[in-house]
């Protein structure tokens, strides 16, 4: 062996050493820094899946979903997640305005998620409601919602209501679930620009 | 007589203070003691929340923490839905439980922060400094390797040169 080819292993060999010994410090310059911010929020079915949501329900009839938060904004964050029912009538929170639904909420569910970790609860629901019939046409005019059970505790529905809907041919409630986060600046929750719901339809 | 009436009110009120001092009477939280104790139930977890915070800024494993909170929260939320429902007794409980888990979260966070940065420390030293000063070893132990052969070579050229012309 010459020394020009000795020249060439010894090139190789350093180089390769030397790169395998400075991984642990490249590794940590090298890491392309995180730039999208965001919180995941997700309802899934009975089964824990995208399917089967709960759609067609009758009054005081249990039901089952789950509720889901994934936190992707670089640390802990302090949620709030605002629990909400509405008819067809009522104001929605809205995604192109970024606002929240102005009506109040049922309940309130305080949530902590560490930075890439996720949350989660099931949640048993159930409907009591009661028709209105209309004593000339003798047909059901709508819908008088008493309370939602949610998860053992009796939120307050007394003055909702639902009137027919002719266009999908049923009474329809929207349980919708806004997210909110505790704002340091502020000093408050500021609404999150996300919100989840399932329409049903309030069968007999 | 006289004496006969005066002992019967008497007897009466002590019988009344006895029966006070036997049977308890149920205390009823008033709103603004339940609203005193969300506020203070509401602070602690906001500190609580923001010490860890700071706890995952260094690097600490929260999990644990983060679970305690939320227990913490589920109270308090219980507590803010039986304030609105004017069950004042139940939001004072409710607020009133969700302390005593947050107790020692502060401690435990600063401690669990105080460890990451430690830990962080450490692996800065051993992975970016010992690292760095390692490839530095392994350039000039490249380098000097190099230089030892070369000069074997040149001797060895030298060597061979004189013999020939020997």
């Amino acid at each position: 062996m010459n020394l020009q080819e000795y020249k060439t292993l010894l090139f190789v060999v350093t180089a390769v050493l030397a790169l395998l010994v400075s991984s642990p410090a490249l590794q940590r310059l090298l890491v392309y820094p995180q730039t999208e911010f965001f919180t995941e929020m997700w309802l899934l079915g009975p089964e824990h899946k995208a399917e089967n949501f709960p759609f067609n329900i009758t009054s005081n009839s249990n039901y089952n979903i789950f509720l889901g938060i994934g936190n992707h904004l670089g640390s802990c964050a302090y949620y709030s997640i605002q629990v909400k029912f509405r008819n067809q009538t009522q104001p929605a929170a809205d995604s192109f305005n970024r606002t929240a639904s102005s009506l109040p909420p049922l309940y309130g569910i305080t949530v902590f998620v560490a930075d890439k970790e996720t949350w989660e609860i099931p949640i048993a629901f159930s409907f009591a409601y009661a028709y209105d019939e209309d004593p000339f046409n003798a047909t059901l005019s709508q819908v008088k919602f008493n309370n939602v059970m949610f998860n053992g505790v009796a939120l307050d529905l007394s003055g909702y209501s639902a009137t027919w809907d002719s266009e999908r041919n049923g009474f329809f409630g929207n349980l919708f679930f806004e997210l909110w986060i505790y704002n340091d600046t502020l000093g408050d929750f500021q609404y999150h620009e996300r919100y989840i719901g399932l329409w049903f339809n309030m069968a007999v | 007589m006289r004496i006969q009436r005066s002992k019967t009110p008497i007897a009466l009120i002590v019988l009344l203070l006895l029966l006070v001092a036997m049977f308890p009477l149920p205390v009823w939280a008033s709103q603004a003691d339940a609203a005193n104790a969300i506020s203070s139930a509401k602070n602690t977890i906001l500190n609580c929340y923001n010490a860890t915070r700071e706890a995952e800024t260094a690097g600490a494993n929260i999990t644990v923490i983060v679970g305690t909170l939320n227990e913490a929260g589920s109270l308090l939320s219980q507590a803010e839905f039986a304030y609105a429902t004017n069950d004042f007794d139940a939001a004072l409980t409710f607020a009133l439980q969700s302390q005593p888990s947050l107790n020692n979260i502060i401690q435990e966070a600063n401690a669990l922060k105080g460890t990451a940065t430690q830990l962080r420390n450490q692996d800065f030293l051993v992975n970016v400094v010992g690292s760095v000063i390692g490839t530095f070893a392994v350039i000039i132990a490249g380098f000097a390797v190099w230089f030892f052969l070369k000069r074997k070579y040149e001797t060895a050229g030298a060597h061979s040169s004189e013999s020939s012309r020997v």
